[in-house]
């Protein structure tokens, strides 16, 4: 879906964008090349490459090396999430490839941002980013030498199994160690201590049955209605078929979409709050006005609701015979 | 008496040979080479004289072979007579039949036949043609070679020791033979000198075989251990070239007779299984100190495998001797590799251990030599590991918590004691109170 | 009855409410027993009495094993029929509870000679068992909360779809039993909490014991007693019964659970049973910080002993992080690290992501499974925590676990069910207590049990019946219980009622029907789910046609008696992992995977070998001996769950031993999707697999709208039609080709080298025959005199 908008945008760049044409300067012996990539790949790992160093670099043959390139679009008017997560990927692989004992000068890794080499989009038709593009030492591109990120997502691992692929060099990833979520952890459990130990002396606000009820029925209502399986699968919020109208409910059993399973959280929440009202009703010492609407409010929350629920259930089920007041 | 002797193992052997079919070209080929027909019916073959073309040739009936082993001296020949069609000897061999082709190029049966076992024969009207190593005799397209001794293959079983066997004759065409195939065997070659090729044509082309890759004579041994020879040249079992001195063109020194005779007749009594047959009569396998094998071993056991291997020689099952066969236990990779011994009383018998790894394994003896027949045999036992009564009981480095427990009980023991004895003390206290 | 009991004077009333109540207990205990057992018969009486799907089968061979040969010998047994050639220690590998179980019973029964096939014990045993679930349920819920809600939970658990999924008649699987252990364990647990006896607690720790022999899910409870003595620390409830009970518990637990073998080391070696001794430290350190408590103040004393808590805690969970780095402790297995990383299994352990009953819950299977207990539970949950005590603690914990449990995997559903049938009950007993009540005094108590029970009793026991026809009869239950409350209710007004009457008859009577309706649903929905959905032994088919006739398929059991009765004894057949049970079970053959999928590189070689073309895959086999190669095939019947479909798997986990052969990218096409016909990847087209499964497939023509070779599962016309095998042959294929057996030809079968015409060097001109029928004259090139050659040729 990011990447999507940052197609639209780009697309919408490219009509507006003239492709600045400099003039081309005469092209480098490979052995220069080479020295200038290994200068800059020591200076940082990741070399930028605008449409001339592309040229240089990338199109002038002969090569002896492979050059692995992300094309994406990372300035912020673009507004391209994934560009940002993507280049965190490649920096790391890169970083990663550039203390490795397996570095050479034999493959390079660089980035072309869409607002520098537009052209270069142009030259190789892209119309989204971001891109990962495995330029080999000598041959046509292949359309395995472009890492199909749709479907093996552009993990740091990935990248370099998809580069270990194509060129037989083997890159250890190294994520630099991410204590944040214990930082986080600590930090947390840290300031409970500590305002625990502040408020030692009435801890009565641990003992509110009514937080710890809301708190806890939440959860059994997020997790009955199945958050957890929207957090594994990742489905859509809503489905919106081609001809327009919108399904909130998936019509399989299989599946669910994230807004159908608020509806269900909202319908059991209701169910429980009608018996809860009921039995208080029936328990409570206050008039009897006010216990007989709470019991009839009740009341009717729960056969509405359940009937609710159970026409949802019906339609997503074959040949279910059972229905409450609502078909 | 030695008469006698004499005559009762002519006797033996000829009860041991088989029934042969020899398919002749003409009747003429049966007179021109009568020494080796004879040499066979010495070693007691029955032979059944036909022409290959003879419409009434059948090799089985209600599926019962009529004959062991065929010869085809029939060089020209395009098709077979009667069922004798390509699917009948490949059948026939497939069954386990022997086969001794000589010569014959061109189109047709042959050359299918040929290259249904793996190799193939050169094109129609072609000879081995080599100008420095031809014998005197040779008409001028020095086709009729002289091959030294040397190029026969290194194996006695097949062609006799080659040492002592004459320079040999050889007029005909070469064969191809894939050199990665280890079921076939060139049993000889050409020197480095020769070339296959027409001699009545111009060479405008490379030929397709030279060199020491020309293989003359070439041996199949098929997987079901059927052997198949096929020589490019039928004079090479002529009277004839038996007969002929050979004396090389060149810095000729005369070998008063050639040495073909010695070949081919080797050769006839490998390919016809006299030489060079193995078999596994028996195998055992047990642990050490008992005699019938368990239905399970356990790991780390000692174990004794035990097998007889016989050779076939002239019609009786002799034991087999070599030290070079090997046992492994296999699952799936080899765990165990070791030579079998020989014992006095002719058995092979190997004692290793098991290794300390359960599961289903295979003692497997696989022996395959040039000449000799395939010796394969695999016998499936299943290794389970410890049961739990033969873990040892008592592990030294357990005393401590033995002695923790035993202090335990004892000390649950005094405490109780103890203070049951105060519960009453207290109790009298408070009486007194 | 109650009108009867109301009249006598108020002792024999006492004497005889409490005889009559303990009456009324025990029958709707024993009906809903009886309901359970009946309700989970469908698939006995459907098919017959058979032992259903994969793991079940493995079950009744181990224990028919056991009977045969007795327990030390299947202690020892060493399974060289399965994993070929790695072979199984089973005695090691398998929780031997439920092989005990039925083993005894077949002995018991054969004591007083009533001969009884270990088969229908093994068929039998889950639907017995659930009975004795639902009573531990009872039991358990009483201690909780009150009689009432233990029956009304023990009349949910007897019939609630997601105990009886796991739990039908031929189902013989661990869970089975597993679920009566770990109600009746929490039980014994609860009670011990309660009085604080070592008797409780001994108990308790023994039926943990069989719970540990039964079932893997045994790791639940050594953590959630743990979380629960826990939390009571952190509340500040320690107390010395909460010491007995949880020492006595945890050491006998330890010692006990080390004595199966499959456990062996684990509960002092791994990270899923550090917390329990975590736990058994810090209940030590607060006992000391108790007993230095008592020369202190009031003031300092919760605190100190909560941070007294913390500083323990934070000193055992270090300790256990250092022995974990050490090496000392294994971290967590796979298994249960997918528990709390969700996106683990996927990415690491494809075998297990394989599994369908190992992925996330929809909230529709919630429903599926519970019904209104789904939505009514929180509100039982609600009025536990509002008048909390020490067992409620555990209540509330062991709905919060379970219920997280459950929406990560589908299949710990049903360590949820029982939790959610306790809450519901609680929460319908509440609601139906108050609104039935009549009048204030002490002994209402039993009389609303009976009210709020026999509904229920009249409404279970009518289950079996609306087996037969639903809706109807769910009706008829509704009217016979709605005016049996009605008449009640009018007692209500006449009796001297002051100001306990809040809300009028009219709403009273309304939420009564309402709730009965809902009950009522309950019921039919349970009978309908499990009759539909639960009840067919997936080793036998049943389709049904448009005229409603059933049409079996029984194809798995045709193929697996060819191959006992073809085969060689020893023969070893090749196939996907999810049939080696039922190939051991029914075909008594060596197989090479099967379902206990303990050696993933084993499972990678046999996948490595469906998903590799037929040469290389000839080698795999020849270097694994096998003799026969077993595959299922749906496209003739459109069974969606035949090996294509499952094929993915395959190279997945392939994929993961050998990266260097097996890509799955191989087997998409270019625009990554996975297809059959002419488009597929060429890979997946000549893959080993793919020939087994549309051997001769092309030639098949289903039906005349269809064209020839079109698969009805995947709803395609085959890519690759006319093929051959080289180096395997079919064997058979079964009536609807669902199982189709090849045989893998013996290298020897390659008998001569043979040079095909199209790779032969010398091009000779081929040649034609001149034979005929009545000419059978051969041909001899430039053959000078024929006639003479024949004279001579007949002299001879």
């Amino acid at each position: 879906m990011k990447t999507l908008i940052a197609t639209l945008l780009i697309v919408w760049a490219l009509i507006l964008n003239d492709a600045d044409g400099q003039q081309r300067r005469q092209g480098y012996t490979m052995a220069e090349r080479v020295q200038q990539l290994t200068d800059m790949a020591n200076k940082r790992a990741v070399l930028r490459f605008n449409a001339n160093k592309f040229r240089d670099f990338v199109k002038a043959s002969p090569r002896n090396y492979s050059i692995v390139i992300m094309f994406t679009a990372m300035a912020p008017q673009r507004q391209c999430q994934v560009c940002r997560h993507a280049s965190d990927e490649f920096t790391i692989v890169a970083n990663s490839y550039r203390y490795s004992q397996s570095y050479s000068n034999k493959l390079f890794f660089a980035v072309v941002d869409f607002d520098e080499g537009s052209d270069v989009f142009q030259m190789l038709r892209l119309n989204t980013a971001p891109v990962f593009i495995h330029f080999a030492p000598k041959g046509k591109l292949k359309n395995a030498d472009t890492m199909d990120i749709q479907r093996i997502g552009f993990a740091a691992e990935t990248i370099a199994k998809w580069i270990a692929e194509r060129t037989d060099i083997q890159i250890r990833v190294f994520r630099p160690p991410n204590y944040s979520g214990t930082f986080a952890l600590v930090i947390l459990f840290s300031i409970v201590a500590g305002f625990l130990y502040l408020r030692r002396n009435n801890l009565e606000f641990l003992y509110n049955k009514t937080m710890w009820g809301v708190g806890s029925l939440f959860f059994c209502f997020a997790m009955t209605s199945g958050q957890m399986w929207n957090h594994i699968r990742g489905p859509p919020f809503i489905h919106k078929n081609q001809n327009g109208q919108i399904a909130y409910i998936h019509g399989s059993s299989q599946g669910q979409f994230v807004f159908e399973t608020y509806i269900i959280m909202i319908l059991n929440a209701a169910i429980v709050l009608g018996m809860i009202l009921m039995t208080e009703a029936a328990r409570g010492k206050a008039d009897p006005k006010k216990r007989k609407i709470m019991a009839g409010v009740g009341l009717v929350l729960v056969c509405v609701f359940f009937s609710l629920l159970l026409s949802v259930f019906r339609t997503k089920t074959q040949g279910y015979p059972y229905s409450f007041l609502l078909k | 008496m030695n008469l006698i002797l004499l005559f009762f193992a002519v006797i033996t052997t000829a009860y041991a040979q088989g029934p042969t079919l020899v398919l002749l070209e003409n009747q003429v080929i049966k007179e021109t080479h009568s020494i080796f027909f004879r040499s066979l019916q010495e070693r007691g073959y029955t032979l059944t004289f036909k022409i290959a073309d003879d419409s009434a040739l059948v090799l089985s009936r209600y599926g019962e072979y009529l004959y062991k082993n065929l010869i085809i001296f029939a060089p020209s020949v395009e098709e077979f007579g009667g069922s004798l069609d390509l699917k009948a000897l490949t059948d026939f061999i497939d069954d386990g039949g022997n086969m001794l082709i000589a010569g014959g190029n061109g189109k047709g049966a042959l050359t299918e036949l040929a290259s249904e076992c793996g190799y193939e024969i050169d094109e129609e009207g072609t000879f081995v043609i080599d100008h420095l190593n031809y014998d005197v005799t040779d008409e001028g397209q020095h086709t009729k070679l002289v091959i030294p001794s040397s190029n026969l293959i290194d194996s006695p079983v097949i062609v006799g020791i080659k040492r002592e066997t004459a320079p040999l004759l050889y007029q005909g065409t070469g064969i191809l033979a894939v050199p990665e195939n280890p079921l076939i065997l060139p049993l000889l070659t050409a020197d480095s000198t020769a070339y296959s090729y027409n001699p009545n044509q111009a060479i405008d082309e490379y030929p397709h075989v030279v060199g020491k890759s020309t293989v003359l004579i070439a041996a199949l041994q098929a997987r079901n251990n059927a052997r198949v020879v096929f020589s490019g040249s039928l004079s090479f079992f002529s009277d004839e070239f038996f007969t002929s001195p050979v004396q090389k063109a060149q810095d000729g020194e005369l070998v008063a007779v050639s040495g073909n005779q010695d070949v081919a007749i080797a050769i006839s009594q490998w390919v016809f299984k006299e030489h060079g047959q193995l078999r596994v009569r028996s195998v055992k396998h047990h642990r050490v100190g008992e005699s019938k094998p368990p239905q399970a071993y356990t790991i780390m056991e000692e174990v004794v495998y035990t097998t007889n291997i016989d050779i076939l020689e002239d019609g009786q099952w002799k034991p087999f001797n070599a030290n070079d066969i090997q046992l492994e236990f296999v699952r799936i990779d080899p765990f165990v590799r070791i030579t079998l011994q020989r014992k006095p009383t002719g058995e092979y018998e190997a004692k290793f251990k098991i290794p300390d790894v359960y599961g289903v394994y295979q003692f497997k003896v696989d022996y395959d030599r040039v000449g000799y027949t395939r010796l394969f045999s695999s016998t499936q036992v299943s290794v389970r590991p410890l049961q739990h009564t033969q873990y040892e009981r008592f592990i030294t480095s357990a005393y401590p918590y033995y002695t923790g427990a035993f202090s335990m009980m004892l000390g649950v023991f005094l405490f109780s004691f103890v203070f049951l004895h105060l519960k009453e003390d207290e109790g009298k206290k408070t009486k007194h109170d | 009855m109650v009108q009867a009991g109301s009249k006598k004077s108020a002792i024999s009333k006492i004497n005889s409410k409490t005889g009559i109540s303990s009456l009324i207990i025990f029958v709707v205990l024993l009906l809903a027993w009886i309901a359970g057992f009946s309700s989970r018969l469908f698939a006995v009486i459907r098919f017959e009495s058979i032992i259903h799907e994969f793991d079940p089968w493995f079950n009744y061979r181990a224990t028919a094993y056991m009977v045969k040969n007795g327990f030390y010998n299947f202690l020892n047994w060493f399974d060289e029929r399965a994993w070929y050639p790695l072979g199984r220690i089973v005695g090691g590998t398998v929780y031997p509870g439920l092989m005990l179980t039925s083993g005894s019973i077949h002995y018991i029964l054969h004591l007083l000679h009533i001969n009884v096939h270990i088969r229908d014990i093994c068929v039998f045993l889950a639907p017995v068992f659930s009975g004795l679930t639902a009573i531990s349920t009872y039991f358990l819920t009483k201690e909780l909360w009150s009689a009432g809600a233990g029956l009304f939970a023990a009349c949910f658990i007897a019939i609630v779809p997601g105990y009886i999924s796991r739990s039908v008649a031929g189902s013989y699987d661990n869970e089975g039993i597993a679920i009566f252990a770990l109600q009746f364990t929490y039980f014994l647990w609860i009670k011990s909490v309660k009085t604080g006896s070592v008797f409780w607690a001994v108990a308790a720790s023994l039926s943990y014991f069989y719970m540990v022999s039964a079932w893997g899910g045994y790791v639940f409870i050594i953590n959630l007693i743990p979380l629960h003595v826990f939390v009571l620390l952190l509340m500040g409830r320690f107390s010395n019964r909460l010491f007995t009970s949880y020492t006595t518990f945890y050491i006998l637990g330890l010692i006990l659970s080390m004595q199966i073998p499959f456990v062996g080391f684990q509960p002092i070696r791994t990270s899923e049973h550090m917390a329990a001794s975590g736990v058994f430290a810090l209940m030590f350190a607060v006992g000391f910080l108790k007993y230095l408590q008592t020369m202190m103040s009031k003031s300092e004393f919760k605190s100190l002993v909560i941070f007294g808590g913390f500083v323990s805690a934070g000193i055992v969970f270090s300790t256990v992080v250092i022995l974990t780095y050490a090496g000392y402790v294994a971290p967590w297995s796979g298994r249960f690290y997918s528990l709390w990383d969700t996106g683990y299994a996927k990415i690491h352990i494809p075998i297990i992501a394989s599994v369908s009953e190992h992925q996330p819950t929809t909230w529709f299977s919630f429903f599926f499974d519970l019904h209104v207990l789904i939505a009514t539970f929180p509100a039982g949950l609600w009025y536990t925590i509002k008048n909390i005590n020490d067992e409620r603690v555990f209540v509330v914990l062991y709905a919060l676990s379970a219920v997280y449990f459950a929406g990560v995997m589908v299949r710990l559903m049903l360590t949820l069910t029982p939790v959610v049938c306790i809450l519901s009950g609680i929460a319908f007993s509440g609601l139906l207590e108050l609104v039935l009540r009549e009048d204030d005094n002490v002994r209402s108590e039993d009389s609303e049990e009976e009210e709020q029970s026999t509904p229920n009793k009249r409404l279970y026991d009518k289950l079996p019946k609306e087996a037969k026809t639903k809706s109807k009869s769910g009706k008829s239950v509704g009217k016979a219980s709605a005016p049996q409350v009605a008449g009640r209710v009018p007692k209500i007004k006449h009796e001297p009622s002051k100001e306990s009457d809040g809300i009028g008859p009219n709403i009273r009577s309304a939420v009564t029907v309402v709730i009965l309706l809902l009950l009522m649903l309950f019921a039919v929905h349970c009978t309908w789910v499990t009759s539909n959905a639960y009840s067919s032994p997936s080793i036998v088919l049943a389709s049904y046609g448009s005229d409603g006739s059933r049409q079996i398929l029984d194809d798995f059991r045709e193929a697996y008696f060819w191959l006992s009765q073809n085969t060689a004894d020893d023969a070893r057949v090749m196939s996907w992992w999810d049939y080696g049970y039922q190939i051991a079970g029914m075909a008594n053959r060596t197989t090479l995977v099967d379902n206990n999928t303990w050696n993933n590189s084993h499972i990678a070689l046999v996948g490595k070998a469906m998903s590799s073309n037929e040469s290389a895959a000839y080698e795999i086999m020849t270097a694994l001996d096998v003799d026969y190669v077993l595959v299922i095939f749906g496209g003739v019947i459109g069974y969606s769950g035949d090996d294509i479909n499952k094929f993915l798997w395959m190279v997945r986990i392939a994929e993961g031993e050998h990266p260097k052969d097996i890509r799955e990218s191989d087997y998409f096409t270019e625009q990554g999707e996975f297809r059959i016909d002419e488009e597929g990847s060429p890979t997946l087209l000549n893959c080993l697999m793919y020939k087994l499964c549309y051997y001769r497939f092309g030639e098949l023509k289903l039906d005349y709208r269809t064209p020839a070779g079109f698969d009805r599962t995947r709803n395609a016309v085959i890519g690759n039609k006319d093929f051959q095998l080289t180096y395997l042959e079919e064997a058979y294929t079964t009536e609807h080709w669902l199982v189709r057996v090849y045989r893998v030809k013996k290298p020897d079968e390659f008998n001569r080298p043979r040079i095909p015409v199209a790779n032969r060097i010398i091009k000779s001109p081929s040649f034609v025959s001149k034979k005929s029928t009545k000419r059978k004259k051969g041909t001899i090139k430039n053959k000078p005199v024929v006639v003479k050659g024949k004279r001579l040729s007949t002299k001879q």
